[in-house]
């Protein structure tokens, strides 16, 4: 049985609300304000999740979860940088620990999916396999840079590991890349 | 020095080849699984497993019946305090009223000249 809560729910003004409104109406427990910040952010976290999951239902318990965790710890946001910054950084934080789990649970590559619209026969690249026999932080910061297309500043900042931390990953990362290719051949 | 330059040749052709690979996996990487868009039920679903936590909700209706239980002990505490002063009352006045009326009647005791006058039947 689904529950039908929100589509009532309603913050007043909604629209025209300042997340700095939403994010003090939240903190006092207005679900309805809540529901409107995760109106507003639901495609970004969605957009972001789905950089490092192939199937929905990942990337709908992340973006689930993101949410979930936000709503916990909305204390924790200071509101020095806009509300998007921290949302992102709580979903990557999700998506990382999400991947790191499935490493650690050996989660064979789900080979028999269909539609991966990644592997281009005429390339000769399945990348998905590809990203399967990467580490998960080498994978994560690949994503981020190659797939977002992130700078290694805007990294450090979203993730909140230092830059050098990011060069030295996204250094290993690559020079592994490099050796699966070759190791493909 | 032929083999050499050989080698190099095939190696420099390897290297080109593999760095083709490296730029179509970037290029396959700005597309991977763009475009996993929410339903419109995302946002229902997200409310409905909000965490709503039983000491929270305690909390939150302790505070809310707080004005009122403090109303109604203020009221009961007055309600009290005027009853004992009301009962403290009336009690000083019954004995008062018991004085009084055994003053009044050893004042208006029609037998007192029976007392008064007992010598004078001696």
């Amino acid at each position: 049985m689904e529950l039908v809560l929100p589509m009532t729910m309603t913050f007043a003004g909604d629209r025209d609300a300042t997340e700095a409104e939403l994010v003090a109406a939240c903190r006092r427990g207005d679900e309805a304000a809540f529901a409107a910040l995760v109106r507003r952010h639901q495609h970004r976290v969605f957009g972001l999740a789905s950089r490092f999951f192939r199937r929905r239902e990942d990337v709908e318990e992340v973006a689930q979860e993101t949410f979930l965790a936000a709503w916990r710890r909305l204390d924790t946001y200071e509101a020095r940088a806009p509300f998007e910054h921290w949302i992102t950084r709580v979903c990557l934080r999700r998506c990382y620990a999400r991947l790191d789990a499935e490493r650690c649970r050996d989660a064979p590559l789900p080979a028999a999916e269909p539609a991966a619209p990644e592997h281009d026969p005429a390339v000769g690249i399945d990348v998905e396999r590809l990203l399967a026999r990467l580490a998960p932080a080498d994978r994560f910061v690949l994503l981020l840079l190659d797939g977002e297309g992130w700078s290694v500043k805007e990294i450090a900042e979203r993730v909140g590991w230092s830059a050098a931390n990011v060069k030295v990953r996204a250094f290993r990362a690559r020079h592994r890349l490099r050796r699966v290719l070759e190791e493909d051949r | 020095m032929t083999g050499r330059r050989a080698e190099d040749g095939v190696g420099g052709r390897t290297d080109g080849r593999l760095e083709s690979r490296l730029d179509e996996v970037r290029r396959l990487l700005r597309d991977h699984h763009a475009g996993i868009e929410p339903d419109p039920h995302f946002v229902t679903r997200v409310m409905a497993r909000l965490p709503r936590d039983a000491s929270w909700s305690i909390t939150w209706a302790a505070r809310r019946i707080l004005p009122v239980s403090l109303a109604c002990a203020m009221v009961l505490t007055l309600a009290l305090l005027a009853g004992g002063r009301a009962a403290t009352t009336a009690t000083a006045s019954g004995a008062a009223s018991v004085s009084a009326s055994a003053a009044s009647a050893g004042a208006g005791d029609p037998l007192e000249w029976l007392l008064e006058s007992r010598g004078e039947y001696r």
